[in-house]
């Protein structure tokens, strides 16, 4: 909590602050030179540490932004390091050109070296400090678990035992000082076990870092030993702070400490580094098998990202996918010919067609067709999901020995990956069409459904009442009723062919069309002849409609009816049932005069207590278990036999007996049924 | 109602397909795939047998009505042979035989190729 708060307060020291606190030290120094009080110099220690640990922080929070790289902070502790060697004997170097051979000969030389001092003073807290941020980069690199304590006491003790430099003045109080630097040496063992970082390096990265760990160690060391030495920036630290050369010391063994145990330590990982990469690269491989899942929208980057990983996790030199249906792909290090022709030869060595994985000696084939190429091993794997095979992958290496062991259960393993991709690519494929299909079957049911006349015509002597029952993929069926004039209701019953939006659409048209047309024409067959034309232009060449177009005239008792394609109007009269079907063939079938020559018309008169009865092939189409079709028979009878002639009474019985007919199966097209029933005098 | 299958014959330049099972939207593309190719192999006359076929929708209807036009531009036909009643009837309803030729057997078909068209065709 104290530490936390301590954190916030220097967090927010800025660069005012710390000038002050630089002049404030300044300022001592000046007025009291070596040999003041204690309490003087105390002071100026503590402005020391104070200036130490914030300039700390500060790099900390401007610097610690950027993602930490191990290796990359000990090539920095190096250079920093190495530079503060060559600055010292630059120093050195320095004084003894101005003729000063003694620490106190500068001090006593004026205000100008003590400023001097001071400025070299502080440049060292800033390596001391930027040390400090570097080994804890380090330190606590990918750390999960909390290490703070030892590294904490190990700063705590650090610090004490540089503030209790003082002490050296005071023999007698020396031991302080001298117990707490061994604390904190312990501390610095104890620490400097935590390399664990090494695990996340290559076998490449840790060979170099053999290298550089010697190398630090011994700049360190050679830094430590400056430490001992009588040179006269040393001199001049000492006396100037006590506290900050301590700090120096410590840092110095930090360091040898550390780099000592960090070189024996990664000379332990060597020979187990090449086992470890290869473990480490299988573990990846399941997050490269989430990113090929992820990229189940493009198969291109899925083969590439596939063979990229094959080749990584098998060491093949080189690598290509055989997918059905697209061919070569994610061809890797090898041209598209070579691979053709290699990819077919691996196939008929592996009997035609691949069954299981299979590993062949290519080098003699090589040698002939690719001279230069120099490949001597395949490995063929199949891709196998529970569909059947729909994929080969192919991996080439050059080395003289064939796949061992460890890479075969490597490459199969990750072959199930991509096999396991590609399905749900597929798999999402397919869920997206059929949801799309979904959609537009929504789309067209709306259509169709906002298309059908909310109500029947009703007039003193006409009684009309219609059904209409939609398939579930929206079969195409059409009717409507218009008024012509004033006692003439016009009605057609059509059935569109096709399914789905497109039969939805010619509905929306035909109703358009025939209702103007009604309004125009007075003929029925002229109506459908004018309404053939016009869909000359807009329908599709695989398209038709049939339909029964007929005018009521509800005045003189009339119906002139025309029937293009259509099943026939039913008329039952006194017990019978009569079939009026007029010649004609479907709209859309023929746009020549081939539709007109073959139209007829037909007109009849009226009697009490007819009933007129037309349909869609959705009722006689209907089907049994048996698929029986329900038959234009069936519907004769029940209608003869029905007990109320009324409309209504009439299309209830239809729809119940049409719906047990076929309660077996799915209704696979819209029934559609219009009668009217003419009666002199009607019960209202 | 999926089962649907193609049988081609060759009988000179005339090819005969015998449809088996059912012909709806669903098989529709096998039928369409087998007139586009009769047509890349420029078989534009074409006898198709029905003898087997139990059912015909509307979308079967419709791939006779797509292709007719390029096969008749082409001096070619499709006639139509063989029908079950049941087939027939949907075929006549519609108005069929006023533009198709449909016979009961392939060999009427055959020779109705070599018959001069009385009618006029768009």
């Amino acid at each position: 909590m104290l530490q936390n708060k301590l954190n916030t307060f220097t967090q927010n020291i800025k660069l005012p602050a710390l000038t002050v606190a630089v002049f404030l030290l300044l300022g001592i120094k000046l007025l009291a030179p070596a040999g003041s009080p204690i309490a003087v110099d105390l002071a100026a220690e503590f402005v020391s540490l104070f200036l130490v640990y914030a300039v700390t922080l500060n790099l900390i929070n401007t610097l610690g932004k950027k993602p930490v790289i191990p290796l990359s902070v000990v090539v920095n502790i190096g250079v920093l390091n190495l530079a503060v060697i060559l600055f010292y004997i630059l120093v050195d170097w320095f004084f003894k050109f101005l003729g000063y051979d003694t620490a106190e000969e500068v001090l006593k030389a004026g205000p100008v070296f003590i400023i001097i001092t001071m400025l070299l003073t502080v440049i060292i807290m800033g390596v001391v400090a930027y040390n400090f941020k570097l080994f804890k980069d380090l330190f606590f690199y990918k750390q999960k678990r909390n290490l703070n304590t030892y590294f904490n006491a190990m700063i705590w003790f650090a610090v004490l035992a540089s503030v209790s430099a003082i002490s050296d003045r005071n023999s007698e109080l020396s031991f302080i000082k001298i117990a707490l630097t061994v604390n904190a040496i312990i501390l610095i063992f104890i620490n400097s076990v935590r390399t664990s970082w090494i695990a996340y390096l290559n076998k490449r990265e840790k060979k170099r870092l053999l290298l550089y760990s010697v190398i630090l160690a011994t700049t360190f060391a050679a830094n430590m030993g400056q430490v001992f030495s009588e040179s006269v920036f040393m001199n001049l630290q000492n006396l100037f702070s006590a506290t900050v050369k301590h700090m120096v010391l410590l840092t110095n063994v930090f360091g040898i400490v550390y780099f000592t145990v960090l070189f024996f330590s990664t000379l332990f990982h060597l020979p187990t580094a090449e086992v470890f990469d290869r473990k480490a690269d299988e573990v990846s491989a399941l997050q490269y098998f989430s990113k090929l899942i992820n990229q189940a929208f493009d198969i291109k980057e899925m083969t590439d990202t596939a063979t990229e990983v094959a080749i990584k996790m098998s060491g093949a030199d080189a690598a290509w996918l055989q997918v059905e249906g697209v061919g070569n792909t994610g061809i890797k290090n090898i041209a598209i010919t070579s691979a053709e022709k290699l990819g077919q030869y691996l196939l008929h060595k592996s009997g035609g067609s691949v069954k299981s994985a299979g590993y062949f000696d290519i080098s003699s084939f090589s040698n002939v067709e690719f001279p230069g190429e120099k490949w001597t091993h395949a490995a063929v794997v199949p891709l196998r999901s529970h569909a059947g095979a729909n994929g080969t992958l192919f991996l080439l290496n050059k080395s003289e020995v064939s796949f061992d062991e460890e890479e075969r259960k490597s490459i199969e393993t990750f072959t199930d990956y991509i096999t396991i991709a590609f399905e749900n690519a597929r798999l999402l494929r397919e869920s997206i069409d059929k949801e799309r299909l979904e959609r537009e079957l929504d789309v067209a049911r709306e259509m169709q459904r906002k298309l059908i006349p909310q109500q029947t015509p009703v007039t003193e002597k006409a009684l009309f009442s219609a059904a209409f029952i939609p398939a579930f993929e929206v079969g195409g069926d059409y009717y409507d009723f218009f008024q012509i004039e004033n006692s003439k209701i016009g009605f057609i019953v059509a059935d569109v062919a096709g399914k789905g939006i497109s039969a939805a659409f010619v509905m929306a048209e035909l109703r358009g069309i025939f209702s103007s047309l009604s309004r125009q024409y007075s003929s029925p067959a002229e109506i459908l002849c004018t309404a053939n034309k016009i869909l000359k232009r807009t329908l599709d060449k695989k398209s038709f409609v049939s339909a029964v177009f007929g005018i009521v005239d509800t005045e003189a008792g009339k119906v002139r009816i025309a029937r293009a394609g259509h099943p026939p109007l039913l008329l039952m009269r006194n017990d019978r049932i009569v079939e009026i079907a007029p010649k004609g063939i479907g709209l859309g079938l023929n746009f020549t005069s081939v539709f007109k020559d073959n139209l007829q018309e037909t007109e009849f008169e009226l009697e009490d207590g007819d009933v007129c009865i037309s349909f869609t092939d959705g009722v006689t189409e209907a089907k049994n278990i048996d698929k029986e079709d329900y038959g234009l028979d069936r519907l004769k009878e029940l209608l003869l036999n029905a007990p109320g002639k009324n409309p209504e009474s009439l299309i209830h019985d239809i729809i119940e007996d049409v719906s047990r007919y076929s309660q077996a199966t799915q209704q696979h097209d819209d029934i559609t049924l219009v009668l009217f029933s003419w009666n002199l005098m009607r019960k209202v | 109602m999926s089962e649907f299958g193609i049988t081609v014959k060759e009988a000179g330049e005339i090819r005969i397909l015998a449809l088996q099972g059912y012909l709806d939207a669903h098989t529709a593309p096998v039928l369409e795939d087998e007139f586009t190719k009769a047509i890349t192999d420029k078989r534009f006359k074409l006898v198709v047998n029905f003898a087997d076929l139990k059912y015909i929708s509307s979308a079967g209807l419709g791939v006779f009505m797509a292709y007719i036009e390029t096969l008749r531009e082409n001096n070619g036909d499709i006639k139509l042979s063989a029908m079950q009643s049941a087939v027939f009837n949907i075929f006549d309803l519609l108005g069929f035989p006023l533009l198709y030729t449909i016979t009961e057997t392939d060999e009427q078909a055959i020779a109705a190729f070599s018959q001069p068209t009385e009618r006029t065709e768009s």
